[in-house]
């Protein structure tokens, strides 16, 4: 089997994992999969339901084109087979929030199925270059990208949502998502570890966003995944048994769960437990995954074709009346899609080749900027603002947002617009180089994402001083302040210079720009220098010279000693390194 | 006594409605507000559909909103659909007076229109004996058939001129029979589903009860044609029925097949020689010829029919957990009972067993490990009985069949009682047409040596209802069935 293969043994060296996921995707639709209510979010509760959203009798679906329209692009993104007849079937259980007692589905006859998506893997650079388990990589220069075969694409419904009342003991339904369009996505066990996944299911996420087939929520995604996790021993092939792991919300929680899972796993196989076929739920709080029900005691579905939709064709190019107005043309659909996050990446690279490298992409990707960083290009007119404006983003933004881990709070706070226009700013030295932190993280903190640049700059007086006299009266002013400095000066110009720059710094809150000032205040200091020149010597004192005349240890096999291993820091080490290596030579 | 000039056509059928309540034809009626209807109506301009101001009445399965819609059974005794049908809607907007609501089998399960409001009478039976009250009536009056058994007795009596019912496995064609009144039962695709309480979904269909042809093509041209409601329908518009005089102009000789499967054993002599008198009668017009057909999936139908409507019956009923509508429980220990305790105890008390036992049997056939064996073979099956008619159709040429729709006589209500058989060997008659979504049409021929009507059916080939109700016109012009009308026996 290919997948075992190419398995990645995990550090233990003992296992292998496989992991499939099922991922169920909210449609972006105006209104539900069976009927013409609103799939509107948020709404008042039961405000939403028509006779078929509560499984009135005598009520019927009916199929709303535009789910179907979704579907077939997730299908065509996902690279899938289409099946131009599928059909719908029910899919019966008793649940308060189901009001008919059963779901639409299509569990034997899906619309799509055997496709396969390539994703880039998002690793940190330094990861990257550090783990021997990517070395397959054949080109630096590029991402490492994998793929995962997709076994099925589905079309379905969602249910009601149950509100249980725990102070009256009671659980109310409200029937307003009831109905939405669903598609389910089910991949083959082609996923072999947490980082794996979650590269994949961004990947995905962007797709499904491009092709307008979900919506990118508030929340992080329209995404809900169930993820069948499996560890082998090394030397066995799979035996179908899994874990199955219900209702991951986000990218993280898929992570953690999946981490956890094969910790878990890999204990019990260690230990010479079996693996229980089950179905676990991850309890986000705890970041463990927990017991819900045994795969034995699995209720049967007892699916039926649903009686009342007829079967789903679709058409392409080569169909007779394939223009008939009622008629999906996979073909239409396949020439209106736009470009796919992947070839979107290809463009980028090549339209910002003057600065932008794979790996600031792939940096971008994986902290989910490409978009952000994609509407502050269009505002810049030129490669050099594009290129400041990278630098920023991939330094002080991240820096800002703890390393990145809350670069989408930044990217909702401050619009591409607004940070443009700091760009721009910047550039034309209204904005110094010092305020650029301080204004970022004001702007990070601001709710009101419509304000202008010009208000807080104006809120708090950050304009830089490119005044000429001003700076020289300011100069002036600071030297007076610290005659110290000046003094300092004579023996250490830099240090005198740093100081006093940070003194006018600290007065002025950043409005001053470092070149600026550097040189408006050498020009002030410079007749001190000129009369003091050279008290500073390079003349080495007689301790100077004494140690200098040591020179370097003498090369020579330390006997009975082998191999040396140095372990410190800094240019130190590096230079005993040379020695060292040298001293290995000679054996 | 008061002329018909004068009396309203709604009030007449009121009047002949109450008084003859101990037929037990309506769950539910709206007699104030048909008459109010009635009275808004004859102060508008009146429109010029030929359906204008008359009364009908329609199945208590057909949601009609704000009244009750019960199916007959005690889940739904209390609902109130928040919605009307396509097709009622569309007869009341072609000015008809809905005057109530029609008794009928539990959830259209079963031939006796016998649900939780009790059984419906034959009218033919009030012909026979008068003074039938309470006390006697189980053993005066007989069966009327079903499912739809109230529409076809009010229609039989003429207390209505049109009434709607369904017909899943012949619950039109069946009553009409029984009560001697045309029951038709068209093409499934052709008229819409949407607001009428599904029993099978696939064999479903709408059906009409009328006492001429024409009544029954002026109500199809109300009514039929695609509503963006019900998937199923045929996407195609509909085009308009041409009336009786129109139809008679057509002289075309027409063959007629006789299938050997349906000259069942249980066919009573009486019943058998009604079918051979009325085809040498035809014969000798010189405009038809008949010929002997065979379709061999016949046997196997009742079975198939049996499979998968009980899994659509078993699927069907899953919405009705007492939740959002319909029946639920008092009798609830809040420290114990569980969703799925409450959910079996609203079920059981409000469901009849009869009904419990198709959902039973649907749900066995579901199983994961009997689906292919019962299911899929049952379709298998399904496609067979559909062939065996397409082949009769196109390859024996006969434009239509000719079948019994009912082996014998009614029995009376007592005697259906003692008797616990769920299906009959009459359903052979109907259900074909169910399994392969044809038109047919139950038509009264002659009334039995007893004093019942003995009605026939026609089943013509998939989408030619027109056809078929146009030789039905030909049929049934040579000859003058005496039509019941208890509103002129007093």
């Amino acid at each position: 089997m290919a997948a075992t293969a190419a398995a990645t043994i995990l550090s233990s060296g003992r296992f292998y994992a496989l992991i499939g996921f099922e991922i169920h995707v909210k449609l972006a639709t105006n209104s539900k999969m069976f009927s013409a209510s609103s799939a509107a979010p948020a709404q008042k509760t039961n405000s939403q339901v028509t006779p078929f959203d509560m499984a009135l009798p005598g009520s019927l679906p009916y199929l709303n084109r535009a789910c179907l329209e979704a579907g077939v692009r997730a299908a065509v993104g996902l690279n899938c087979q289409i099946n131009k007849i599928s059909h719908f079937e029910r899919k019966h259980y008793f649940y308060p929030d189901s009001p008919s007692g059963y779901q639409i589905t299509q569990q034997r006859y899906p619309f799509a199925s055997d496709g396969l998506f390539h994703y880039p893997l998002l690793v940190k650079k330094d990861k990257l270059k550090a783990s021997t388990k990517y070395k397959f990589v054949d080109n630096p220069n590029s991402f490492v990208i994998k793929q995962c075969r997709i076994e099925r694409i589905q079309l379905e419904h969602d249910t009601g949502r149950s509100i249980h009342d725990e102070y009256q003991n009671r659980t109310l339904i409200d029937l307003n998502r009831f109905g939405t369009g669903l598609i389910e996505i089910v991949t083959k066990p082609d996923i072999q570890s947490s980082l794996e996944g979650e590269s994949f299911l961004r990947e995905l996420n962007r797709l499904l966003i491009k092709y307008n087939i979900c919506e990118q929520s508030g929340l992080e995604t329209a995404l809900r995944v169930d993820a069948n996790v499996s560890l082998h021993r090394k030397d066995t092939t799979p035996d179908g048994s899994r874990v199955e792991v219900k209702n991951l919300g986000s990218f993280m929680d898929v992570r953690q769960a999946i981490d956890f899972e094969i910790k878990r796993q890999e204990q019990l196989l260690a230990n010479n437990y079996p693996i229980q076929k089950e179905t676990r739920t991850y309890d986000t709080n705890k970041h463990q995954t927990v017991h819900l029900r045994r795969k034995e005691d699995q209720i049967d579905y007892r699916f039926m074709i649903e009686p009342n939709l007829p079967p789903l064709f679709l058409y392409d190019d080569n169909d007779k009346n394939v223009n008939r107005k009622d008629f999906v043309n996979i073909d239409h659909i396949k020439r209106s899609l736009p470009m796919t996050p992947f070839d979107e990446r290809k463009q980028y690279l090549d339209k910002y080749k003057d600065f932008l490298t794979v790996e600031h992409l792939h940096e971008l990707l994986r902290l989910d900027m490409i978009d952000y960083f994609r509407d502050v290009m269009i505002q810049l007119d030129n490669n050099h603002l594009g290129h400041i404006a990278l630098e920023v983003l991939l330094s002080d933004v991240k820096s800002i947002s703890y390393d990145g881990r809350k670069i989408r709070k930044f990217a909702q706070a401050v619009s591409p617009t607004l940070f443009a226009d700091i760009i721009k700013n910047l550039e034309k030295r209204i904005i110094t180089r010092f305020s650029l932190y301080t204004l970022l993280t004001l702007c990070n903190k601001n709710r009101d994402s419509t304000r202008t640049l010009k208000s807080f700059l104006d809120e708090h007086n950050m304009y830089a001083i490119n005044d000429e006299n001003e700076l020289e009266k300011l100069c002036l002013k600071i030297l007076e302040e610290n005659p110290k400095q000046i003094d300092r000066y004579k023996t250490n110009p830099k240090k005198a210079l740093e100081q006093l720059h940070s003194n006018i710094c600290k007065k002025h809150h950043g409005r001053i720009h470092d070149d600026l000032i550097f040189e408006t205040m050498t020009i002030r200091l410079n007749p001190f220098l000129h009369l003091f020149r050279r008290c500073h010597s390079t003349t080495s004192t007689p301790h100077q010279q004494a140690m200098m005349a040591r020179g370097l240890p003498k090369r020579a096999p330390i006997e009975g000693v082998r191999h040396i291993i140095a372990v410190g820091s800094g240019k130190g080490i590096c230079n005993l390194f040379d020695l060292f290596n040298e001293v290995i030579l000679y054996e | 006594m008061l002329s018909n000039k004068t009396c309203s056509a709604v009030r007449t059928a009121i009047n002949a409605l109450q008084h003859y309540k101990v037929l037990n034809t309506l769950t539910n009626d709206c007699f104030d507000k048909a008459l109010e209807t009635e009275q808004q109506l004859s102060n508008e301009q009146k429109n010029n559909s030929p359906l204008y101001g008359r009364p009908i009445l329609i199945k208590d399965n057909y949601c009609l909103q704000d009244t009750y819609t019960t199916c007959a059974s005690k889940m739904l005794a209390n609902f109130r659909a928040p919605y009307t049908s396509t097709i009622v809607q569309r007869l009341i907007d072609s000015g008809c007076i809905i005057v109530g609501k029609t008794n009928m089998d539990e959830f259209s399960m079963g031939v006796a229109s016998w649900g939780v409001f009790g059984p419906v009478g034959n009218p033919w039976s009030v012909k026979k004996a008068t003074n039938i009250d309470e006390q006697n009536s189980k053993k005066l009056l007989h069966v009327a058939g079903g499912s739809s058994g109230g529409s076809a007795a009010a229609v039989a009596a003429n207390f209505v001129s049109i009434a709607l019912g369904s017909d899943t496995g012949g619950s039109v064609r069946n009553p009409a029979a029984r009560c001697g009144c045309y029951g038709f039962k068209p093409s499934y695709g052709l008229l819409s589903r949407y607001g009428m309480i599904a029993l099978v979904n696939s064999f479903d269909s709408p059906g009409i009860f009328t006492r001429s042809i024409d009544d029954l093509i002026l109500t199809i041209n109300a009514i039929a044609g695609p509503d963006g409601e019900d998937a199923t329908l045929l996407s195609k518009p509909f085009e308009q029925f041409q009336t009786s005089t129109e139809l008679l102009k057509e002289k075309k000789k027409i063959t007629i097949g006789l299938p050997d499967e349906y000259d069942i054993n249980k066919l009573s002599s009486e019943y058998r020689s009604c079918l051979q008198h009325l085809v040498s009668q035809l014969t000798e017009t010189g405009e038809f010829t008949f010929k002997r057909v065979q379709l061999p999936y016949t046997p196997y139908s009742n079975a198939a029919y049996t499979i998968l409507s009980s899994c659509e019956i078993a699927s069907n009923m899953s919405r009705y957990d007492g939740i959002k509508y319909g029946h639920h429980t008092n009798n609830i220990d809040e420290n114990k009972d569980t969703y799925e305790d409450i959910l079996r105890k609203t079920r059981d008390e409000s469901l009849s067993e009869r009904v419990r036992g198709r959902i039973l049997a649907g749900n066995y056939y579901l199983l994961e490990e009997n689906y292919e064996k019962y299911f899929v073979q049952s379709q298998r099956v399904r496609r067979g009985v559909t062939n065996d008619y397409t082949k009769v159709f196109e390859e024996d040429k006969v434009d239509c069949l000719l079948a019994p729709v009912v082996s014998d006589d009614p029995i009376t209500h007592a005697e259906y009682e003692q008797s616990d058989t769920i299906f009959t060997d009459d359903d052979i008659f109907t259900v074909g047409a169910n399994l392969a979504g044809l038109p047919a049409l139950s038509f009264p021929v002659q009334v039995s040596s007893k004093g019942f009507p003995i009605g026939l059916q026609l089943i013509g080939p998939f989408l030619q209802d027109q056809a078929l109700l146009s030789i039905a016109n030909r049929i049934c012009s040579t000859y003058k069935f005496p039509f019941l009308d208890l509103t002129k026996q007093d």
